[in-house]
């Protein structure tokens, strides 16, 4: 049987342990699980448990899904898990930790593309930059 | 009870706005939108033990067989059990029919609202389209979970009604539900399940869909419930868990002509006798009388729109009354019992 | 002296010159050397009997075609089979041949009408060599009759399995509505003081009307059409009733054995039909049985099975003597009807919780097999699941194990398999294999 894709809680207690991005989907559509694995262990090694999802592909709506499962998150950083920057970005915006400023430095940048087209295109067509958080 | 707009005309209320934007079927949507909030009294004791009452709970039809999605039927399971242990077996069933036959709550249309946790213009452009946080703890309630927007212009807010809804659904189904609506109460099929007299299946996959605030589930709901009075199938809908609702929407639009019509002629007076009361603690009137019978009669001579047809139904309820007990004093003296 | 002149003549008759030499046998070539040399015409003897001209045609056929006992059991003549013989004598007759000739007297009249037939040869039937391949080749190539769908039996037109009529009738007692259903039909053989072997055929049939009526019986007989119409009648002799649940299953699960034979006997809801031996599937159809699991345990001899079966069927016992006989109610609870408890017998004395015996069977399982436990065989997992290859296969399985649902749901949105970018990207779309008239029609 393959390794769950929801984790197989198989670690040793001293190993490192990062909270970061697995990419799932498949060729020319991303789709992320927030997952805690072993740091430094190859993507495709099973990983100790899935803490949530990242879509960074917007909807219908225009939305990009976020789930986290706050409580297990809280846990393993309780048990000292790094956390990898895209995550700790997605973090911030959900408001659970501090912005990240990567995000602050995004912002600004796309203000500034933005900023520039309209200058470029004149005010009436504003085509907007499609820059994503990582 | 000829068309509905008569219907409508002859039901002078404040409790309730038409809504003309949404016309189905020569019907129009009545929703508990007003300014008067129907959960108050729809949870009184007395009004739900009375709505129970009016239910007319029959087990053959709360526990009567149906299809469970399966290919073929499952195994029936034996038991040989003593007295007692039947009879605390029917208690359970018993229980269980309660559990079945709980009233969907009749309250108002309920938004919600949007709590903004955070304002920061820093992060104003960070992302083109909105970010939904989903919090997917596990044991947490679906109206407690926790789902945040971050707008792209850096504000940090609760989600609105329809994506926490949305949201929901997509992480933890609920059985029964769908994403999007499905298509059966759009209008031309709605209306071919009205024909066919589907209420309680239009009414159970209403429940299932939508919650019970929700604009939509009002407006179905709603709709069936007049479809249902104005064809008089009461029976349809007697025994199962909306009846309770039905009854109050009837009520609460002061429209219960068609029922009492309904139950005179079955006879059972007691039943009208108890929608009165119902009446008259809803809709705060005062109904006078010493009996069953002459409580329905003052009732429909002051608050009822279709007397002639109502008086003429207690005049043939009377008749068969004062018949049967004609029959019954001649058989008794036909037996030799003295009569008092 | 005259009779002496008369074998030489007749020796002289059988020795022919060989002066032009036409027939050179590769034996005769040396002696023909020879005669060149001694310039002496050859002589070639002719037997006029041979193998050929002593027996009649149909010994030579005997001869080719079969195996005398003696050399069966040698092992002789396995290769002879009826497919490689052939008659070729078949579709031919006398006088008729390739050459399309008329002979008078053989082939045709001599005189037709007041005409005097001439022999003469009429242009050749291209037809004919073909005609006479044709029924050569179907020759040896036996095919039974073929049956309708609903006359077979469970192996085509073999005789077990299959329906043989209502029994005969026995005076004014027709057996209208029974139909009779072989089982068995085999070879017996049993030992005679003076013929040896006695070899007869044996019937096994089951008769019943599909109402609840049912008999079986084995008849013997020398043929087996015999041995068929023996059992069958035998059997409508012996019918018994049979209770049914709604007419449509047995009354309640059982266990029944007979020899080493041991059935399980499950009672199932309508629309389930009969999942069981072929034997008690047969025997379930003609009593009118339609739904019911079993399970042979041991033995399927079938006349074991069926001996078996009847007595489970026989034995079986009434809601109400269940009741009765345990002293507390029976009742069912349907998860259609959300387990309502619905009571199907009641005692007329109910026992109380105090007069239970201790080890008493009250689980109406247990009680119903007896204390008998079916056998349930662990099965092992496929080989296949250890290679290597199969984790490959459900890796791959993995990513597209949503897939079906989601075309399903898309079709039910769009009507068709698209996104909704494809309002702005009109490319994402499901690529279709066009028809060629569809491609012809896109080109022009």
């Amino acid at each position: 049987m393959l390794p769950s894709a929801s984790g197989t809680g198989i670690f040793t207690s001293n190993s490192p342990k990062v909270i970061r991005l697995l990419r799932k989907g498949c060729t020319n559509r991303p789709f992320y699980h927030i997952v805690v694995a072993v740091n430094r262990q190859h993507q495709s090694r099973p990983i100790i448990e899935q803490l949530g999802t990242y879509d960074p592909m917007p909807n219908q709506y225009n939305e990009k899904l976020v789930a986290l499962n706050l409580e297990r998150i809280s846990h393993w950083l309780g048990n000292g898990a790094l956390v990898s920057k895209p995550v700790a970005q997605l973090l911030g915006l959900a408001g659970y930790f501090p912005i990240h400023p990567t995000s602050y430095i995004t912002a600004w940048r796309n203000r500034q593309v933005l900023e520039k087209q309209s200058c470029k295109d004149g005010p009436e067509s504003v085509e907007e930059d499609g820059r994503v958080v990582q | 009870m000829g068309t509905v707009s008569h219907v409508l005309r002859s039901i002078s209320s404040k409790n309730f706005f038409l809504i003309g934007s949404r016309r189905c079927l020569n019907y129009s949507a009545i929703q508990y939108d007003g300014t008067a909030d129907p959960a108050p009294l729809f949870f009184n004791d007395e009004v739900q033990s009375l709505l129970r009452l009016l239910t007319r709970v029959d087990y053959n039809k709360v526990f009567r067989k149906r299809k469970l999605g399966k290919n073929q039927l499952s195994d029936p399971e034996y038991k040989f059990m003593t007295d007692a242990e039947l009879k605390e077996s029917l208690k359970e069933a018993q229980k269980k029919a309660d559990e079945l036959l709980q009233i969907p709550p009749v309250v108002k249309i309920d938004f919600g609202k949007q709590r903004i946790l955070s304002k920061d213009p820093a992060l104003n452009g960070i992302s083109t389209s909105r970010l939904v946080f989903t919090d997917i703890t596990f044991g947490v309630k679906d109206a407690n979970r926790l789902i945040v927007v971050r707008e792209p212009d850096g504000t940090l807010q609760e989600a609105e009604w329809q994506l926490k809804k949305r949201m929901n659904q997509l992480y933890f189904p609920t059985p029964g539900r769908l994403l999007k609506p499905p298509r059966m109460f759009e209008d031309n099929y709605l209306e071919s399940l009205l024909d066919r007299q589907e209420y309680e299946f239009i009414l159970d996959r209403a429940c299932a869909q939508f919650d019970p605030h929700e604009e939509e589930y009002q407006r179905i709901a709603s709709i069936t419930y007049q479809h249902l009075n104005e064809k008089n199938s009461f029976d349809k809908l007697r025994s199962t868990r909306h009846f309770g609702s039905l009854v109050f929407f009837l009520v609460w639009n002061k429209n219960v002509d068609n029922l009492l019509l309904d139950l005179i002629e079955t006879s059972n007076i007691f039943e009208a006798d108890k929608l009165v009361t119902l009446y008259s603690q809803i809709n705060s009137v005062q109904v006078d009388g010493d009996s069953d019978l002459n409580r329905v009669e003052n009732f429909i001579k002051t608050y009822a729109n279709k007397k002639g047809a109502l008086e003429l139904a207690l005049q043939s309820y009377k008749e068969i009354v004062k018949k049967q007990k004609e029959v019954e004093q001649g058989i008794n003296i036909a037996h030799g019992i003295p009569t008092s | 002296m005259a009779k002496q002149l008369l074998d030489i003549t007749k020796v002289f008759q059988k020795l022919t010159l060989n002066s032009t030499r036409l027939v050179t046998s590769p034996l005769l070539r040396l002696h023909d050397t020879n005669v060149e040399k001694n310039a002496f015409p050859t002589i070639i003897s002719i037997r006029n009997t041979s193998f050929f001209n002593k027996l009649p045609a149909d010994h030579l056929w005997k001869g080719v075609t079969t195996v005398s006992n003696a050399g069966k059991k040698r092992g002789r003549g396995k290769t002879i089979s009826k497919k490689n013989i052939k008659d070729l004598n078949r579709g031919q007759s006398l006088g008729m041949g390739k050459a399309n000739m008329v002979w008078p007297g053989l082939s045709a009249p001599i005189i037709r009408g007041r005409e005097l037939v001439q022999q003469q040869k009429l242009p050749e039937d291209p037809e004919r060599e073909k005609k006479l391949i044709e029924l050569r080749n179907t020759m040896g190539t036996f095919r039974p009759t073929k049956l309708s769908p609903m006359e077979r039996g469970w192996s085509g037109s073999k005789m077990p399995g299959r329906s043989i009529g209502a029994p005969d009738p026995i005076g004014e007692e027709t057996f209208e509505g029974f139909d009779t259903r072989v089982l068995e039909l085999k070879i017996v053989f049993n030992m005679k003081g003076n013929f040896g072997r006695k070899r007869r055929n044996a019937a096994l049939v089951v008769v019943g009307n599909g109402r609840g009526l049912g008999g079986f019986a084995m008849g013997r007989a020398q043929e087996p059409k015999n041995a068929l119409r023996k059992a069958k009648n035998r059997a409508a002799q012996k019918l018994v009733h049979i209770k049914l649940f709604k007419d449509h299953t047995v009354c309640h699960h059982f266990f029944t054995q007979f020899g080493s034979t041991k059935i399980y006997v499950w009672q199932k809801p309508e629309g389930y039909g009969l999942r069981c031996h072929r034997a008690i599937k047969t025997i379930c159809e003609v009593i009118g049985i339609k739904n019911l699991h079993a399970k042979v345990e041991g033995s399927t001899n079938v006349n074991h099975i069926m001996k078996a079966f009847f007595l489970g069927l026989v034995q079986q016992k009434t809601p109400e003597q269940m009741a009765e006989e345990q002293g507390l109610h029976l009742v069912q609870f349907c998860p259609e009807s959300n387990n309502f408890p619905n009571v199907i017998a009641s005692p007329t004395e109910c026992k109380e919780e105090k007069d239970l015996v201790r080890n008493e069977t009250f689980d109406f399982n247990h009680y119903c097999f007896g204390g008998k436990v079916v056998l349930q065989k662990k099965h092992p997992a496929p080989f296949y699941t250890k290679l290597d290859s199969y984790m490959e296969h459900l890796r791959r399985c993995e990513r597209r194990r949503n897939h079906d649902e989601v075309k399903l749901n898309l079709r039910s949105e769009y009507g068709e398999i698209r996104s909704f970018l494809t309002d702005q990207h009109p490319e994402c779309v499901q690529f279709k294999k066009l028809k060629e008239e569809e491609t012809q029609e896109a080109e022009t």
